[in-house]
């Protein structure tokens, strides 16, 4: 279901993905699994039955290889995994433009992970499971999500409510700034992260070199990637392709 | 009202129930009741915290911030600086699977008291300890406990030790400590060394990285895929390369000006007499152009630097190659290395002196601690069981895990791991200025561990108190005040005692065995968490995986994706074969991880390699 935005107070967060820069050292694989307490994985996990919020693509080119981060796109216009949820566990939040997953909703059908073009949902399988004590770790803004749910990332939900929390002390409303797991990760600082409807952050992301995934399905995702390659623009379309006809997952 | 309306009114308000939110009401509050499930993990509960700290789950001692709730870490985050991927999950490693929480005597459990007992007794036929990671605060008392006992020996793990900068000293005029300093390179050619993934703090190799990188390997490594340019090479060719190199460098007038004016200079003639550019570039692989454009480029790009260390996991260099990368770096002016500083010592410690495990006669040791403070640190078991007494010698793991030595040691003693003690992290490798990196103690540690240090000193009849020695050195290093570190004057160009002759001949010495390129990632078993990185989304070979090109498997009789059992004289180790197309053709590429370690053996020269191995079906 999505609602609409309250005019002139609603952000619209977005990330900017520099693959220029991506060493695809996997910090934010790792980050963004302690932030959410997305739990370590399963001895005969696989890419298709892990669990992984954000996951880094290697794409061979003819001179080096590039990393490619992928995550949800948080789709803003035609949003797929929101018009197929028949349980309105998908949901676009109007004050934030992130596209929300509510386990406490979610059946556990998956017509959301075979309508997203991006591969971008993961289904938990399993329970989740920590080694003994390992619980005591977890981030307490984040609740474990159980066997039979889908879930993707949020941009960190978790934060932005703390963010929200601070700025309602201070007296503020409205657009709140906080920083996800993955971008305050990234050693080569790849990743930026910010309001779309904030003039500069939107020019960066329109600059040249920069594109979207998939872009002609008029899905309207909020992540942008910049290149000066153009070997790996071309290497990113083909392994989404790739990904689309099941030859990589 | 008659029995027909009861009927009607009953089925209507059955039928109208099902358009009212009712039902969805009842579906979403029994999807909330199954969320709380008694075994379904609870996150903590309490105040949230943060503390300042530095990681010192490796030598780079990254800034972070630690978070907590009721005093639990809950997660690490980099203080305004970069951490690599084992840092984020650093916090959980209290938690691992395969943490020592008691002490154990051949597997049986049993008591600290008892550990010291044996040890004490053991003690008397000779106490040597060996410190997986030299140059900690815990390094430095180790030395100061064992001055209080006759015939004991600190030992310092000789990977630890530097390679290519320690050769770098053994040029330099005076006795100095030298870093190879890459944030004052603008050109660096990396042979076989993890540069950008470990070896490095990721702050000085991610974000801004200023320097132009040449990588030579003979597989296809992380680094080798950010490099800007690559040399695939074959294994056990670096002395070659460097060889080439260096004769090539020493085609420039200025270069070979300048050299004959250094003591060694004939010996390094005569080694290269041998290394031809064809010659070179049969036994590398390159061509002879690729050679003359490496050297033109690091002449070109100056200050240039070139590191020759291996990998921390699949092996350390042979020591020809190390000298033989220092020749080149004294070729091109070694400006990219400094004097390196190491944090103060309290005047009142008096340590021992360092001695080195070549140094250490055969049959010497009857008690051996040790000290395994961090995951990922190895050494061949057969570079250290030759210094045991045949009979009655006592080894003693003071250690995290209850995987490395447990084999291996008569006693596994727990240690307190990262966060559950106030420790600090040794110098880094890439850098001559110094500081104390240290982590405060968040959690409590196990009841029966026991810091590495304070086992030494009760060994020495000596008060426990690591934690307030760490304080003072701490509080001496803040009042330490910095002086000039002059720049080191090269006075050779290859160490007193090398014969030219004799390093030709190891550049051009047959490989033993098939073509093995080992590696690790130190920090691979920090945390279960990791397993994301390979498991779910191959973006590193797991520890035990044998990645090759799907012909050379097929050469070999190997299959892709089965299960095998990689033998050798000192022991065997689980692999699981992998076909990878992008693999060079002919290369065998381990994720070694400290099990490999335990199967090779320590070659004079200091390489580790595997003596006459072989893959079994499993």
């Amino acid at each position: 279901m999505t609602r609409r935005a309250t005019p002139g107070k609603a952000a619209r967060y977005g990330m900017i993905i520099d693959l220029d820069r991506c060493n695809g050292c996997g910090a934010c694989m790792i980050a963004c699994a302690v932030e959410n307490n997305v739990p370590p994985p399963d001895a005969k996990a696989t890419p298709r039955t892990g669990l992984n919020w954000v996951r880094v693509f290697r794409v061979e080119t003819a001179t080096r290889p590039a990393f490619v981060p992928v995550m949800c796109m948080q789709c803003g216009d035609e949003t797929p995994c929101v018009s197929v949820c028949p349980q309105n566990a998908v949901d676009v939040d109007p004050s934030t433009g992130v596209v929300g997953q509510i386990p406490e909703r979610c059946l556990g059908c998956r017509y959301c992970m075979a309508a997203c073009p991006y591969q971008a949902r993961v289904f938990n399988w399993r329970d989740p499971q920590w080694p003994a004590g390992m619980e005591q770790a977890l981030n307490p803004n984040v609740s474990a999500r159980q066997r039979g749910t889908v879930e993707k990332c949020n941009f960190c939900h978790g934060r932005w409510h703390a963010a929200v929390e601070a700025a309602a002390n201070e007296g503020k409303t409205g657009s709140v700034s906080y920083t996800p797991a993955c971008v305050e990760a990234c050693p080569a600082q790849a990743i930026e992260f910010g309001d779309l409807n904030d003039a500069a952050f939107a020019a960066k992301a329109r600059a040249a070199g920069a594109f979207r995934l998939l872009e002609p399905l008029g899905t309207g995702p909020k992540v942008y990637y910049r290149t000066g390659r153009a070997e790996v623009r071309g290497a990113v379309s083909g392994l989404i392709e790739e990904a689309k006809n099941g030859q990589r997952s | 009202m008659i029995r027909r309306e009861l009927i009607k009114f009953a089925g209507g308000a059955a039928t109208g129930l099902a358009f009212t939110p009712l039902p969805w009401r009842l579906l979403g509050d029994s999807a909330i009741w199954t969320q709380n499930w008694s075994w379904m993990p609870r996150t903590p509960r309490g105040e949230v915290g943060e503390k300042e700290a530095n990681c010192t789950l490796c030598p780079a001692g990254c800034a972070v911030k630690v978070r907590t709730c009721g005093g639990t870490p809950i997660g690490v985050w980099p203080r305004g600086e970069a951490m690599c991927p084992a840092g984020f999950a650093g916090h959980t490693l209290p938690w691992h699977p395969l943490r020592l929480r008691q002490c154990l005597n051949r597997g049986r459990v049993s008591s600290l008291e008892e550990a010291l007992e044996a040890s004490r007794a053991a003690a008397e036929g000779g106490l040597a300890v060996l410190d997986m990671l030299p140059g900690r605060t815990a390094s430095l008392l180790h030395r100061v406990h064992l001055s209080g006992i006759a015939n004991a020996r600190y030992i310092p793990a000789p990977q630890a030790e530097g390679g290519t900068a320690r050769a770098m000293a053994r040029l330099a005029a005076g006795s100095v400590q030298l870093s190879a300093e890459l944030g004052r390179a603008k050109t660096v050619l990396s042979v076989s060394t993890p540069l950008l993934d470990g070896w490095a703090a990721p702050r000085r190799t991610a974000a801004n990285r200023g320097f132009t990188l040449w990588q030579a390997e003979s597989w296809r490594s992380r680094t080798m895929d950010l490099a800007d340019s690559r040399l695939l090479i074959r294994p056990g060719s670096e002395t070659a390369l460097l060889l080439g190199l260096a004769r090539q460098l020493l085609q420039t007038a200025g270069v070979e000006r300048r050299a004959r004016l250094l003591q060694g200079f004939d010996q390094l003639q005569a080694a290269i007499a041998h290394a031809a550019p064809a010659a070179a570039a049969e036994r590398t692989g390159l061509s002879e152009d690729r050679i003359a454009a490496l050297a033109d480029a690091l002449l070109r790009g100056q200050p240039s630097l070139v590191i020759a260390d291996g990998d921390p996991l699949g092996g350390p260099l042979p020591e020809d190659a190390r000298l033989a990368a220092a020749a080149v770096n004294v070729l091109l002016g070694a400006e990219a290395f400094s004097t390196r500083r190491e944090p103060p010592v309290p005047k009142p410690w008096r340590c021992i002196e360092c001695t080195r495990l070549e140094q250490v006669d055969n049959h010497s040791i009857g008690l051996l601690i040790i000290d395994e403070p961090a995951p990922g640190l190895a050494l061949p078991w057969a570079a250290i069981a030759p210094k045991l007494k045949p009979e009655g010698a006592l080894v003693v793991a003071l250690t995290w895990n209850r995987a490395s030595y447990a084999r291996r040691a008569d006693w596994l003693v727990p240690v307190p791991v990262y966060l559950e003690s106030a420790a600090d992290a040794p110098p880094p490798p890439d850098t001559g200025s110094w500081r104390i990196a240290v982590s405060p103690a968040v959690l409590n540690p196990p009841e029966g561990a026991i810091a590495a240090a304070d086992f030494v000193a009760r060994l020495a009849g000596a008060e426990p108190d690591s934690a307030a020695r760490l304080e003072e050195r701490q509080k001496l290093a803040g009042e330490e005040e910095l002086e000039a570190a002059p720049a080191p004057a090269f006075t050779r160009i290859l160490p007193a005692g090398t014969d030219g002759a004799q390093l030709a001949a190891a550049a051009a010495a047959n490989l033993e065995g098939p073509p093995v390129a080992a590696h690790g990632w130190r920090q691979a078993s920090v945390s279960p968490l990791l397993g994301k990185l390979w498991q779910e989304w191959d973006l590193r070979p797991a520890p035990g995986a044998v990645t090759s090109h799907p012909e050379t498997l097929r050469g070999l009789g190997w299959h892709a994706d089965s299960g095998a059992r990689l033998e050798s004289e000192a022991g065997q180790m689980q692999v699981l074969l992998e076909a990878d197309p992008t693999a060079p053709s002919g290369i065998i590429a381990l994720s070694a991880g400290p099990a490999y370690a335990q199967i090779c053996e320590a070659a004079p020269n200091g390489a580790w390699r595997l003596k006459n191995p072989k893959v079994v079906r499993s």
